[in-house]
């Protein structure tokens, strides 16, 4: 596009949006195909993989947290003298300290102080800081700090906390709403014309109680500050190292070039790009202060109980109003929905999922006393909700088949899928794919839904339970927008690396970005590899999210750094070349004539890491015979053998979404459909899940394993959500009850027996990521729960809008509770 | 490692292992009522103990550890607000012939070779192994036998490492996943095949329980493999996986 930046190597997203440069679906080499031995798969097998906690360093010293034991409370003295004087015990900081005494390390719609004397919820940590020989050495000695707490009125639920009266959440502050979202209403069309025009009305309230952001690793830090060098490393979980990096400079006033940011493997799936998690940007921070004071490295450490300060942003309560035809339409939308502080918006999905074109959305973000958020595949549990209650009532009021009614909502901002999609698929250089027709079709016929699906209530089994099902279906997640880079060459050997730093948190990343190199670039699964060492220090990076966003953002990156370097190779062989031998140049450089004089670039192929003519394919020559002369930058006189051979680069910065500079009007495409189907018992209120079934456009599936894997994968966490995961307070106190994996139940094999799984992709090409992908990684886990409020109304006849569904509520909406 | 025997009413992961692991391993280290069911026997011992209420008011529960001999004690805190110091004082019976928790010496067979050191009493196994040893493939996960991370066969049985004190390993034969990588046993390659890893903190501590499993069943049938792993917890939900990399190492390692 004019005017924008042509730096080489440098390429804004939508010019690669507009060049999708895909081929037939089935004509790939490498992309879709299994197979591939994933390159992290001895390291985590053996147990070898190092993660944050695995980390030690000679001198190495431990530092854990005071934590808060009141919902809401603030110090008012402390005495360390016991505890510094603990056996094993080396430092002892508190928030009096003057370097980060009523210091904000970041402000969110709670406070997030370096280290705070106000405690907004139980278990945050504050107050002060001990670093120890050990681990234990400094949590016996948390015990030795003789604090005193002035306890203050409290909120933990959103509802009451937005009440005129209500105690206030966050000191300082007139209300507990904040304006994370849209404060007054969106609205689109005339609601209330379309509601006095409408055949049917149906209104409902759901909840959902938060969900645990605690990872399998509990999160930890390791920061050595060298007072030699005068470097700064941090090992930690994070998404963002060059934003870790920015941060610790600034902070501490060093050149960036003095910080270095390694990321482990990841076992903790959370987030960690939240500005409001304590632990994502507060822990390198301290860590690096008190490795400066003390002159030796320092883990900064969670307990599996600190570990579970963090939720997923999911408490919501949602009052909703919808307007519907006889035909099965929804005519108009209304909605109040309360979502707990950072809740992320609750009606976005509503608006990209539909042709619905009248409706007044309002959605409060309230201050409480509970746990920061930290999202866990993913952020966006309140949109999922409230779309799929939409859905579901709306079917339910009407008697309707909801995989019927789907394809009449189908659609973006209010316009028709069926229509004006074909019309922006067709202007785009989108296959012509009606991606949830697609899924619907073939998820009926694989879950059996038009057998199965039945009046609510109508259906006993043979073993005296209820049967029922239930369905959800939405966008695949894309997240295209951000930015990444990736850099690769060839050794002198023909061999390549890739040096892109990535945050590891479970999807594969390290395999599949090596299959689009693969793709593009034509050498071989064991003559590819990560150079890890020292790729810390560049500034190649996955971008802001190489969770959420390594398919459809850094996918882009690797794919055209790749092509970069398929043309830097083949050029390199169509020019004469000059090269010297021996130490110091030896006897000066030679002159080599070129291997292929006389040709381009375009003149040669290069697959299986030989180089041959396309028209002679036996003119040619291997990888290795050709790296062996190649430095870094082609054409240059270097050392044979010696260099670092071909260098290619490519970042790539893609607006988010239909932004102003781009004026791309980016639409999502891929759909996808759950199934649920179940058995409740009426007597003890459980629920036995017998089918879910998934439908998933991939738009174009990189790795199989790997999609499969996150859809079965996300299926175990979603029904956790579904049945069991819910944070606990005590009313009386506000204090957080379930801290650890006995008393906060998560799913494990034996909840949802693998046999009832039923995975199925398709791959309708209409995705923005490369070759028209999507991601797959979030989006099961966030969608999966919500179909079985559903199916229990469809086995029971009656609604139970509260989620998790526990057979306490079960037998509650029975009578028998 | 000196250690001062004052707490709270919280007690650490090892501070529970050391009393109840004491327990199991037979010797004469428990709690009183755990004494009492054991027969007791032994001098009595005045325990005095700070106590610190982290619960703003009511009823704690505190156990104290003097040499030889744990009091449990229950004592009300005064209500009100902020935290509460009271005093407690409480006679126990210390069983004869315990002594201080201390150094002891022990040798161990794992992943085939063999090691003596001196392990502190108070260690349990995961943190010995892991931190101590740089067996990084014992993960740190729950903290308290919840998840099965930290397996480790240990005697040909699958134990978990967290719950175990590291003076119990004297004597024994113990098998980490790098152990179980480095054999070449066919679970590795199934393991890796079938993408039974996500994240992969979790994963070493399924292998080694497939492992174990297969150990004692050659051919298990997928409710065996189910009820095997059932107490191994992976957040990222690679439950499946397992159970096709256990049936494929069966079909091609000729188990």
């Amino acid at each position: 596009m004019a005017g924008k930046p042509t730096l080489p190597g440098y390429t804004q997203g939508t010019q690669i949006w507009a060049d999708q440069d895909r081929k037939p679906l089935d004509e790939y080499t490498s992309i879709g195909k299994t197979g591939f031995i994933r390159k992290d798969g001895m390291d985590k097998v053996s147990g070898t993989a190092v993660y944050t906690r695995d980390v030690f360093l000679p001198g190495m010293l431990y530092g854990v947290w005071l934590t808060n034991p009141y919902a809401h409370a603030k110090i008012t003295a402390i005495d360390t003298t016991d505890a510094e004087n603990y056996p094993g015990v080396r430092y002892v900081l508190t928030y009096e300290d003057p370097e980060i005494k009523d210091k904000l390390n970041s402000g969110g719609f709670l406070p997030v102080w370096m280290l705070g004397s106000l405690g907004y919820y139980s278990g945050e940590p504050i107050g002060a800081v001990i670093v120890a020989d050990t681990e234990q050495i400094a949590r016996e000695a948390l015990r030795e700090l003789k604090v005193t707490w002035e306890e203050e009125d409290f909120i933990t639920d959103i509802e009451e906390g937005a009440q005129s009266g209500a105690p206030l959440a966050v000191d300082g502050t007139e209300t507990n709403e904040q304006m994370m979202g849209p404060g007054t209403p969106t609205v689109s069309g005339d609601p209330d014309a379309a509601f006095a025009a409408a055949d049917v009305i149906e209104e409902w309230s759901s909840h959902k109680l938060p969900i645990s952001g605690a990872g399998a690793e509990p999160v930890s830090c390791v920061a050595k500050w060298d007072h030699g060098t005068g470097h700064l490393e941090i090992w930690h979980h994070t998404q963002v190292p060059n934003s870790h990096r920015a941060k610790l400079a600034a902070y501490f006033g060093i050149p960036r070039s003095d910080v270095i940011v390694h990321q482990p493997y990841n076992g903790h799936l959370g987030g960690h790009f939240q500005w409001v998690m304590y632990d994502c940007w507060t822990m390198p921070l301290l860590g690096a202060m008190l490795s400066r004071r003390l002159g030796r490295p320092v883990k900064m450490m969670y307990d599996r109980k600190d570990d579970y300060t963090a939720s997923d942003p999911s408490f919501a309560h949602m009052h909703a109003k919808v307007g519907l035809t006889n035909d099965g339409k929804i005519t108009a939308v209304q909605c109040e929905n309360y979502l707990s502080q950072f809740g992320f918006n609750s009606t976005e999905h509503i608006i990209e999922n539909t042709n619905i074109s009248n409706y007044s959305l309002l959605a409060h973000n309230i201050n409480t006393n509970i746990c920061h958020p930290g999202p866990m595949r993913c952020e966006q549990t309140n949109n999922v909700h409230f779309w799929a209650t939409v859905q579901q009532h709306a079917a339910a009021a009407l008697g309707m088949d909801p995989t019927v009614q789907a394809l009449l909502l189908d659609g973006f901002d209010g316009e028709d899928m069926g229509t004006d999609g074909a019309a922006y698929k067709e202007e785009h250089g989108f296959p012509a794919r009606d991606s949830l027709a697609e899924c619907i079709a073939l998820g009926n016929q694989e879950f059996d839904w038009d057998n199965k699906w039945h009046e609510p209530g109508a259906k006993t089994l043979p073993n005296g339970r209820m049967h029922g099902v239930g369905t959800f279906w939405g966008h695949s997640w894309q997240d295209a927008s951000g930015d990444g880079g990736v850099a690769l060459f060839f050794n002198n050997d023909g061999s390549v690396n890739v040096m892109c730093q990535y945050a590891d948190n479970g999807v594969n990343q390290r395999s599949t970005m090596l299959q689009i190199v693969l793709e593009e670039l034509g050498v071989t699964w064991d003559n590819i590899d990560w150079l890890d060492i020292g790729q810390e220090q560049v500034q190649f990076s996955a971008g802001p999210g190489s969770g959420s966003q390594s398919c459809c953002c850094t996918g882009w990156a690797f794919k055209y750094a790749a092509k970069n370097a398929r043309f830097a190779i083949l050029d390199f062989c169509c020019h004469d070349f000059e090269y010297t031998t021996g130490f110091g140049g030896g006897d000066g450089p030679r002159l080599q004539a070129a291997f292929f004089p006389g040709l381009t670039a375009d003149d040669l192929d290069l697959k299986d890491n030989v180089i041959f003519e396309k028209a002679n394919p036996d003119n040619k020559f291997t990888l290795a015979e050709v790296c062996v002369h190649t430095t870094f930058g082609a054409h240059n006189a270097g050392q044979s053998n010696m260099g670092p051979g071909v260098f290619a680069w490519q970042y790539v910065s893609q607006p988010a979404l239909a932004d102003s500079y781009s004026e791309y009007e980016h639409h999502w495409l891929c759909r996808n459909f759950y199934y649920l189907e179940v058995e409740v018992d009426t007597d003890t209120g459980e629920v036995f899940p017998t089918d879910c079934t998934v439908v998933y456009d991939g738009g174009k599936i990189i790795t199989p394993e790997s999609f499969f894997g996150q859809m079965y994968g996300a299926c175990y966490m979603g029904w956790g959500r579904a049945l069991v995961e819910e944070y606990v307070w005590d009313t009386a106190t506000g204090v957080h009850l379930n801290c650890n994996f006995y008393d906060y139940k998560v799913s494990t094999i034996k909840d949802l027996p693998p046999a009832v799984l039923h995975m199925h992709g398709i791959e309708t090409g209409v995705g923005f990521g490369p070759y028209g992908a999507v991601g797959v990684g979030e989006h099961t886990a966030t969608c999966m729960w919500t179909c079985l409020s559903p199916a229990i109304y469809n086995a029971l006849g009656i609604w139970i809008d509260d989620y998790p569904i526990t057979p306490a509520k079960v037998l509650k909406a029975l009578g028998k509770a | 490692m000196t250690e001062k025997r004052k707490k709270s009413g919280e007690i650490s992961r090892r501070e529970f292992l050391r009393d109840a692991g004491l327990l199991v391993g037979g010797t004469a280290i428990g709690s009183t009522v755990l004494l009492a069911a054991c027969g007791g026997g032994g001098a009595t011992e005045t325990v005095t103990k700070t106590v610190t209420s982290t619960v703003p008011g009511g009823t704690a529960t505190v156990t104290s550890t003097v040499p030889g001999g744990t009091a449990t004690v229950t004592t009300t805190v005064p209500g009100g607000t902020g935290v509460q110091t009271v005093t407690v004082t409480k006679t126990v019976e210390v069983p004869s012939g315990a002594g201080p928790v201390g150094l002891t010496e022990i040798t161990f067979t794992l992943n085939g070779r063999v090691y003596t050191r001196l392990v502190d009493d108070s260690w349990d196994l995961q943190y010995f192994l892991h931190d101590i040893m740089g067996f990084i493939e014992i993960k740190t996960f729950c903290y308290r036998g919840a998840c099965g991370s930290c397996s480790v066969i240990m005697n040909g049985r699958p134990i978990l490492s967290c719950t175990t004190l590291a003076v119990n390993a004297d004597g024994a034969v113990i098998e980490t996943s790098r152990g179980i990588a480095m054999s070449g046993h066919p679970l590795v390659n199934a393991y890796i095949k079938n993408h039974c890893m996500q994240c992969g903190y979790c994963t070493p501590g399924f292998l080694v329980t497939s492992k174990a499993l297969l150990d004692r069943n050659p051919n298990p049938s997928e409710e065996e493999i189910m009820e095997a792993l059932s107490g191994n917890i992976c957040r990222c939900g690679t439950y499946p996986a397992h159970i096709w990399a256990i049936q494929e190492a069966v079909a091609e390692g000729g188990m």
